[in-house]
């Protein structure tokens, strides 16, 4: 299966969290592929941000593919074990690890 | 050293109060804890926005931030209906993802990075502080 990256920018809030949720919604409507979001430029993310990725894997469950994410630094790793969120999505350090294991 | 910044009207400006305070010197010096500080301040500042004033009329938002070597002190002071966040449910973080309702992450994330929070109404208005304490890191 073919296998899709987003690329995050420096943040991820309620700043600019809907615009990220239609552009993530629009890649996995696209077609059958799975999604790695990659993180390695992002150093903040928030409740909002945390409510896409969870729109995001419910998406890809509806749909049938695999999504994950890359790159994350210690204090957003630490906000998704705070979320309970890491025992769902599975973490690579980078991208090419990403690939390497889903695709 | 106190810093008292005032908001007024508070009703759709979560954003520009966000940005204001996320750029303020004591906060921005927090290098250990900028990001558990940041978060505090999206998530308190964006309730005080959307729920303290369910009438409208603007509403006033005043933070108060003092920070020494040991610790950072901030405290968000509106004059909304009584609230207090410490008393929300808090999600249940075992739950599957595919069986998750939205909501309340924000504030359990504070809650467990802050060192201290404490709510009080007093005189018709808010108040909930959080104190973070600093390392060596920051």
């Amino acid at each position: 299966m073919e296998t899709k990256v987003y690329k995050m920018g420096d943040s991820f809030d309620s700043s600019n969290s809907e615009e990220i949720k239609d552009e993530i919604m629009a890649l996995l409507e696209e077609g059958d592929a799975n999604l790695i979001i990659d993180l390695s430029d992002c150093t903040y993310v928030s409740s909002a941000g945390l409510r896409v990725f969870l729109m995001t894997y419910k998406a890809a469950e509806t749909k049938g593919v695999k999504t994950c994410l890359s790159g994350l630094n210690y204090d957003i790793k630490e906000l998704m074990s705070v979320s309970g969120f890491d025992n769902f999505f599975v973490f690579y350090d980078t991208v090419e690890d990403a690939k390497e294991a889903i695709g | 050293m106190k810093k008292r910044f005032h908001f007024e009207p508070v009703e759709g400006k979560a954003l520009d109060i966000i940005r204001v305070l996320i750029k303020d010197e004591a906060v921005v010096s927090c290098r250990k804890a900028f990001m558990a500080l940041r978060l505090a301040i999206e998530e308190l500042v964006t309730n005080v926005t959307l729920y303290a004033y369910p009438s409208g009329g603007g509403g006033y938002l005043d933070v108060e931030i003092e920070k020494d070597a040991a610790c950072i002190v901030l405290r968000f002071i509106d004059g909304g209906i009584p609230f207090n966040p410490l008393e929300r449910k808090l999600p249940d973080t075992t739950v599957p993802l595919k069986d998750r309702k939205e909501g309340g992450l924000g504030i359990l994330f504070v809650i467990k990075k802050m060192d201290e929070m404490e709510y009080a109404y007093i005189n018709q208005e808010n108040v909930l502080t959080i104190k973070k304490k600093l390392t060596s890191e920051d």
